[in-house]
């Protein structure tokens, strides 16, 4: 930084002092109003310019072309000097065109080279400085060419300034280039073409942003030396333009270290622009109305101070959200065509003003115009900029998670092939995707002649109240089956499609398998009409039945009257070494009108895992009613944690906004656990449908929970970290456990602000941000604090840019503290000494009053966790410490 | 890619057991990651699924037909895993990122590579002790044993190790501590494998019936039994108490849970769970070469 600044400290000052040169000799002998050719003509070479820079760049880098451009340029301005003793209009207006365009070509490559070297955060703290720099040096310069004035003609000017480019020279050689390791061959492959350029909405604002500022340069300056021209003295022009770039730079330079850049943190990169036009504005509105030597003044300082300091800087930055090709490109053309193109427009027009016989005071109204013309160009741009970075952050994040296709002809034929497949794996899966898409009478009842038993039951748990002409004499056949569990399943789907009871009976009096004559008796007893007498029969029937009988029963069950058979059910999952609960879950949700009796059941099933898919798939199937059975269950306090853990997910398989919101009201009162899948639940509804209906509010102060816990975790952890240092404790266990878990908890806690902003606006990309903050080294991660910036609500922003932020623990926590009320957190901060020492008594009493409640406040935290582990490290201390006489001891309560 | 593709993806796919009890959309969520390769020796760690043909695996050059999963333990532990084909091979290739991608989004995928990883481990090693980095560590006194000695009785065994506090103090609270007399059975062949246990006072000896070679003895902070219970399957071990002992017992579905509640961890325990095999694979040269 230090070198770039230093660079466009010289470089300007050079520049400074050649324009008091130029504008000396040719106001000298040439009248204001020649001026406009003078702007058309470096209009013109700026174009010429700028094609050359474009080719050059693929053979040069930003730094080396700077350099050779700095060489040329001493060259060049020895030249002027050699002419300028005898000028003709030809030379002046030739001097006053290489000024211009010399300057602008030099401060491009700079800014280019500095734009691939700093990304946006970095850009955003050191634009300014580097713009400082070269404020400071054309203080310096217009000093400088005061300065020489007294003692030497106004020609002499260039030869300093030939003197000042050398330096310049010299001193960008020493400027890194880190990033120009890249081959300028490669870049110029992937370079987007004018055309592509102006393709962009952003771009194109910004070029008419750039076309208004540069009409408004214009016409400032030509209103400003004509009332020059009119009021100063011949004689007096080189001193007063030293004196006057001197006062005005001067000022600008204030406005660089003490406004420019705070502005541009607090206000963001557009409405930091948004004030240069904004006082253009009612300057040019002043000229317009007054007219004379001060309003023009005041114009021109307005216009020089704001440019260099504010605009400038702003302007740049709004290129970082482009890739390093477009960027360079859209530099180069926005140079060309805006900066260029808007000289040469206002050049014509204050031409055809001049000839139509107007003043300066019209011109003055024009500039009012062109400075709204200018606000104009800016609105939207924000949301643009922000657009650009999202767009740069999704190219790295995605989709993870996919589903099936959906279904067209040709999949439909592959799918119906693939019944035919001699993988059994392969036809289930050919069932389980002909179910998923609802076209489940596809699957063919010859499917049941499979040699597989796996295929064949699968097919029964469809076909079984299939209407199909057959299905009767095929499902008789395969009672006599070979396998077992088939026999058993063929029996079922009879019941299920009220078959004779004759078969039945023969099955219970034949069948060698417990299990094929388990799933008879319960045939038999789902036509039983007498409750309590099934119920008694069904736990006779469980009571000491081997594992093969239990999932007979199980998969028979739903043929039962509900509340007899879920009592049964209930019995059932009890047994965990029984995998009873998966059949029933499928058999369920096999079933096509199940009775809503069944949901207390199926809300059981959640808590085992192989049951989960069919039974969650069986509720949504039962809609409302079992949306407001989760709800409650979600609610209840006494719903056992190994069903209300997999509420969420379960909710949020409905979709529905009311879906949405009974997870968003049940955030607060959840653990944390149940809370982390509410909000990934949450996540994957947002996901399916962006126009999801949520309430907003629950949604903002759930992150602002969330963002407080973050700092609280912090507060606890900067604090342990600065007791233990005062009292000389070293780590503890060879893990240092409350370290760590504190750590866990601060970064759980900050993902959870994220996912709920992610909820609360999935368009803003919040994940990816996210995802590119948390992960070390990530390429986007300045973008991503960038995008904060502009996108997270501002009750949020402080303090969340400070938790994500790259700075120390201790000054996260200062920063983070400033914004949010936690009283002993912030207590802390502010005692927490500025560079880490410890120097004062004062210091270290504010210390210890601050971190002295700190292991009581773990202590009574929510999370058992952490309490544990600071139970456990405050023990580990106090026996550290008993030995120390005199040693401050105090209880954590 | 089109659907049709797509389609027969998922069902290519679907035939590799490994992942046969996956939902078509889990399927698909993988196929969508995948990139169809044309196998040559290479030293890239990604997971080749073989959908058709035949291909040489490994340094020794094991011979595996399709439909196979190959490389994904490898994969995961990061270790070169050359894969040449011997004819016309259809293979899908997802590359470690990714696969990590997929498995925090759709944990039944991190599920199946865990039950996959497992039971190779269990190829090579079926009795079931992991390994212990502390030996030795004075047994907690207190009871019960409290949150934080369970942590760092947890945090001594290898396979934990890599984990953050938050997740092993997640899985910590899941246990279940149990005191038991000498002679207790903490399972016996046949049983399913539902619980594994962390030891913390006294010693368990484990061994195969019929004992194929001495029995192992285990001592504190000894975990016991895990890898049954990520694999599934049924016990082929048993496992006694040799003393009094006092012992911290955790259900698989908790352990699953906790996983699932939190990818990183599972991430994390699955990558220490692929070094654990491969180590184990190394040290067993006997044990079966991948499945051909």
């Amino acid at each position: 930084m230090t070198l770039a600044t230093a660079t466009l400290l010289v470089l300007i000052a050079g520049h400074a002092v050649r324009e008091t040169a130029r504008d000396a000799l040719f106001l000298a002998d040439l009248p204001a109003t020649r001026l406009p050719w003078a702007y058309l003509a470096i209009a013109v070479g700026a174009i010429a310019v700028g094609a050359a820079n474009r080719l050059l760049l693929d053979r040069f880098s930003h730094l080396r072309l700077l350099i050779g451009t700095l060489v040329i340029g001493v060259i060049v301005d020895l030249g002027f000097w050699q002419i300028a003793s005898a000028p003709t209009p030809g030379t002046l207006l030739g001097l006053y065109a290489w000024t211009g365009l010399l300057g602008t070509a030099v401060t491009l490559q700079l800014w280019l080279h500095l734009a691939d070297v700093f990304d946006v955060a970095e850009a955003k703290r050191v634009f300014p400085w580097v713009a400082a720099g070269g404020l400071t040096g054309a203080v310096l310069g217009s000093v400088l060419a005061g300065a020489l004035l007294e003692v030497t003609e106004t020609r002499s000017l260039l030869l300093a300034s030939a003197a000042l480019l050398l330096v310049s020279a010299g001193v960008a050689s020493l400027l890194s280039s880190r990033h120009e390791i890249q081959s300028p061959q490669e870049d110029r492959s992937s370079s987007p073409s004018l055309l592509e350029l102006l393709g962009s909405s952003y771009l194109r604002q910004i070029t008419l942003l750039a076309v208004c500022v540069a009409m408004l340069a214009t016409g400032i300056d030509f209103v400003f030396k004509d009332a020059v021209e009119r009021s100063i003295p011949t004689d007096e022009l080189g001193s007063f333009f030293a004196r006057f770039h001197a006062v005005v730079n001067l000022a600008a330079l204030g406005l660089d270290l003490l406004l420019a850049s705070w502005l541009l943190r607090h206000l963001g990169v557009t409405r930091a622009i948004a004030v240069f036009p904004v006082l253009i504005l009612a300057s040019a509105g002043a000229f317009a109305g007054l007219g004379g030597l001060a309003a023009a003044l005041l114009l021109k300082a307005v216009d020089e101070a704001l440019r260099q300091s504010l605009y400038e800087p702003s302007a740049q930055v709004l290129y970082q959200p482009l890739s390093v090709q477009t960027r360079n490109a859209a530099k180069t053309a926005v140079e060309s065509i805006g900066r260029r193109g808007g000289q040469a427009l206002s050049s014509l027009l204050i031409l055809g003003v001049a000839s139509a016989g107007l003043g300066a005071r019209e011109i003055g109204a024009g500039l009012v115009a062109l400075a709204l013309l200018a606000l104009f160009a800016l609105r939207g741009l924000r949301r643009e900029y922000v657009a650009r970075f999202q767009q740069r952050l999704r190219g790295l994040a995605g989709e993870a998670r996919a589903e099936i296709p959906s279904l067209e002809l040709d999949s439909l034929e592959v799918l119906v092939s693939n019944l035919s497949s001699p993988e059994d794996a392969e036809v289930l899966t050919a069932i389980d995707l002909l179910e998923s898409y609802g076209r489940s009478a596809l699957v063919s009842p010859l499917l049941l002649h499979h040699p597989s038993p796996k295929v064949v039951l699968r097919a029964l748990g469809i076909l079984q109240t299939a209407d199909h002409p057959h299905l009767d004499g095929i499902l008789e056949r395969l009672l006599e089956h070979g396998d077992a569990e088939v026999r058993a399943g063929a029996l079922n789907a009879v019941a299920a499609r009220d078959g004779e009871t004759a078969q039945v009976e023969r099955l219970l009096h034949s069948d060698p398998s417990p299990a094929v004559r388990m799933t008879a008796v319960i045939a038999l007893a789902a036509r039983h009409e007498d409750p309590a007498q099934a119920r008694a029969f069904l736990a006779k029937l469980l009571d000491g039945a081997a594992v093969e009988e239990k999932i007979a029963v199980a998969r028979a069950l739903p043929r039962l009257p509900c509340p007899v058979a879920s009592e049964s059910a209930l019995r059932l999952i009890a047994d965990r070494d029984v995998p009873a609960a998966k059949e029933l879950a499928q058999a369920l949700s096999n079933e096509t009108e199940l009775d809503p009796g069944w949901i207390p059941t199926l809300i059981a099933l959640l808590s085992r895992r192989e049951a989960r898919p069919p039974a969650r798939s069986a509720l949504l199937s039962q809609g409302e009613r079992a949306l407001a059975a989760l709800d409650s269950a979600l609610r209840d306090p006494d719903t056992d944690d190994a069903v209300r853990r997999h509420l969420p997910r379960t909710i949020h398989r409905f979709g529905s906004a009311a879906a949405a919101a009974i997870l968003v009201r049940a955030m607060p009162k959840s653990d944390p656990a149940v809370c982390y899948k509410i909000l990934r639940g949450l996540g994957r509804m947002r996901a399916n449908d962006p126009d999801l209906a949520l309430p907003e509010a629950e949604l903002a102060e759930e992150a602002k929970d969330g963002l407080e816990r973050a700092i609280g975790m912090l507060h606890f952890r900067v604090g342990y970290y600065t007791w233990s240092g005062l009292h000389g404790v070293d780590g503890g266990d060879a893990r240092d456990l409350l370290g760590e878990v504190l750590e866990d908890k601060e970064a759980r806690a900050l993902e959870r602000v994220f996912r709920v902003l992610h909820i609360a606006e999935p368009q803003a990309e919040f994940d990816a941000i996210f995802e590119a903050l948390r992960t070390p080294g990530h390429p986007m991660q300045a973008e991503g604090l960038e995008l904060i910036e502009h996108l997270v609500a501002a009750e949020l922003r402080d303090g969340v840019l400070a938790m994500v932020g790259p700075d120390a623990a201790a000054d996260r926590l200062r920063r983070a503290t400033r914004s949010h009320g936690l009283p002993h957190a912030r207590a802390l901060a502010d005692a927490l000494p500025a560079d880490g020492e410890v120097d004062a008594l004062k210091d270290r009493q504010a210390l210890d009053a601050a971190l002295e409640p700190l292991f009581g406040q773990m202590l009574a935290d929510e999370d058992p966790i952490l309490v544990s582990i600071a139970q456990h490290r405050w023990t580990e201390i106090s026996d550290a410490l008993k030995p120390l006489a005199g040693a401050r001891r105090q209880s954590p309560r | 890619m089109s659907a049709e593709t797509r389609l027969d993806r998922v069902l290519a796919l679907a035939a590799i057991p490994e992942l046969a009890d996956l939902h078509p959309d889990d399927l698909a969520s993988l196929a969508e990651q995948a990139e169809e390769q044309t196998v040559s020796a290479d030293d890239a760690c990604a997971v080749r699924l073989l959908l058709s043909g035949r291909v040489e695996a490994g340094p020794s050059r094991t011979p595996i037909a399709a439909p196979a999963m190959i490389g994904a333990v490898e994969a995961l532990a990061g270790v070169a895993f050359p894969v040449r084909a011997v004819s016309d091979a259809w293979v899908l290739a997802i590359e470690r990122p990714a696969l990590l991608w997929v498995m925090s989004d759709v944990f039944e995928t991190m599920l199946a590579m865990l039950r996959h990883t497992a039971a190779r481990w269990l190829l090579a090693e079926d009795l079931e002790a992991e390994p212990v980095t502390r030996e030795g560590s004075a047994p907690p006194l207190d009871r019960p044993v409290s949150l934080a000695h369970r942590i760092l009785l947890l945090s001594g065994c290898e396979i934990f190790r890599s984990l953050r506090v938050h997740g092993l103090g997640r899985v910590a609270s899941e246990m279940e501590e149990l005191e038991l007399p000498a002679q207790s059975i903490l399972w016996e062949p046949g049983a399913r494998a539902s619980h594994c246990f962390a030891v913390i006072d006294g010693s368990v000896e484990i061994g195969a019936e019929p004992f194929r070679s001495a029995p192992l003895l285990q001592r504190p902070g000894a975990v016991l039994g895990l890898r049954r219970v990520i694999s599934g399957g049924e016990r082929n071990t048993r496992a006694v108490s040799t003393t009094p002992v006092r012992v911290l017992r955790l259900a698989g579905e908790s352990l699953v849970d906790e996983l699932e509640d939190d990818p990183e961890m599972a991430a994390a325990f699955l990558e220490s769970l692929a070094h654990q095999t491969l180590r184990a694979e190394s040290a067993n040269p006997k044990q079966p070469e991948p499945r051909p």
